[in-house]
């Protein structure tokens, strides 16, 4: 019995038996948690301005201050829990037996 | 400097607070020589009035009228209250002239004490705005927390 | 990210001089009544922000907190030119002061130490 090579099959298949490399599954991702982090960095640096600004006297605008404070706490206690959930999900992963 | 013109809404009522006590000092020392014969410039005690006036700064306020920022209150000066003095019958008195009178300061107690009461109510009201006004940055502070 | 050791330092560069401050004025007005005191008070502001606007903030940092003359309001008749009012206007900013620079303190201090935490 001639055992004839596979890949004649394959030629038979649409696109010639040839598979495109798939897009790396977490790029996408990735280019959203690092917007992520851009925005963060940008609310930290405005909450610093104005907390300067008021406590140097360039504004008299106390709540100003604090309000760009709270933003940035409120995202990067966001982005917090998104690293703690990531962190958890991969941790799950490695447990499972493969 | 930086930290004295910082929250200016606090020297506002400050200068006003300043203000007042001033008014005060100034009854008081007209109270105090109701019946001085002898003033500081060898005649009678003459009574004095406080002028207020508004203070204006510069554009850097952020409570500006016009092409200024006004800052509270001050007092411009201090002067003497040109109304005659009473001459007073009184023989007996060691500044008593040639024919018995004396010259007396125009102080009205009566006035003297509307004006203490007109400046400590002003007193008091400035120092209501500038506790509601700490107790609203305090409030704001808490925010944070 | 954002360099948050220089920012914390920063205030408390600020909570120096608002202590120093402090003092100061509990000084001033002990002496309210002392003939020929001259009122003091703090300077360091003007200078710290001009450090600070230049964008380096080590430089910045150099800058200290000192007492000088002044501050103070028309000389009485003893000498003394210490304002009872003006001195407690101070004290309430500058309470206020030392209050909101030691909440955002608090803030970034919490927000460093869940990000150590982890999991």
């Amino acid at each position: 019995m001639d055992i004839a090579s596979i890949t004649s099959i394959g030629r038979a298949l649409p696109g010639n038996g040839s598979v495109a490399r798939p897009e790396s599954p977490t790029e996408g991702f990735a280019d959203i948690l690092g917007q992520y982090l851009g925005n963060i960095g940008q609310q930290q640096l405005q909450a610093q301005q104005a907390v300067q600004d008021f406590a140097l006297g360039r504004t008299d605008s106390l709540h100003q201050a604090v309000l760009a404070v709270n933003r940035a706490d409120l995202a990067f206690r966001a982005f917090l829990e998104i690293r703690n959930r990531l962190s958890d999900a991969y941790q799950e992963i490695m447990k499972m037996s493969v | 400097m930086r930290f004295d013109n910082f929250l200016a809404v606090s020297n506002i009522s400050t200068s006003g607070l300043s203000a007042e006590r001033l008014r005060m000092e100034v009854v008081a020392s007209n109270i105090a020589n109701a019946h001085s014969t002898r003033g500081p410039d060898g005649g009678p005690y003459r009574r004095q009035d406080v002028l207020f006036e508004t203070v204006l700064g510069d554009q850097s306020g952020g409570l500006s009228l016009g092409t200024h920022a006004l800052q509270g209150v001050r007092i411009a000066g201090v002067q003497d209250d040109p109304t005659e003095l009473p001459r007073v019958y009184s023989p007996g008195h060691p500044d008593a002239d040639g024919q018995g009178y004396v010259t007396m300061p125009n102080v009205s107690l009566p006035l003297e004490m509307v004006n203490l009461m007109t400046a400590t109510r002003a007193y008091e009201a400035n120092l209501k705005v500038l506790q509601a006004v700490r107790k609203q940055l305090e409030q704001t502070i808490g925010l944070l927390r | 990210m954002i360099d948050t050791t220089s920012q914390t330092a920063i205030l408390a560069r600020l909570l120096d001089a608002a202590s120093l401050r402090n003092e100061v004025i509990a000084h001033n007005v002990a002496n309210v009544n002392t003939p020929g005191h001259q009122c003091l008070t703090v300077q360091f502001e003007d200078a710290f922000a001009q450090a600070l606007s230049s964008g380096d903030s080590t430089r910045a940092l150099h800058v200290t907190p000192e007492v000088i003359p002044g501050g103070g309001g028309t000389t009485r008749a003893d000498g003394n030119n210490v304002d009872i009012d003006m001195e407690m206007n101070r004290l309430a900013k500058n309470s206020l002061l030392y209050e909101f620079c030691a909440q955002v303190m608090a803030v970034q201090i919490a927000q460093q130490r869940s990000a150590i935490q982890g999991r």
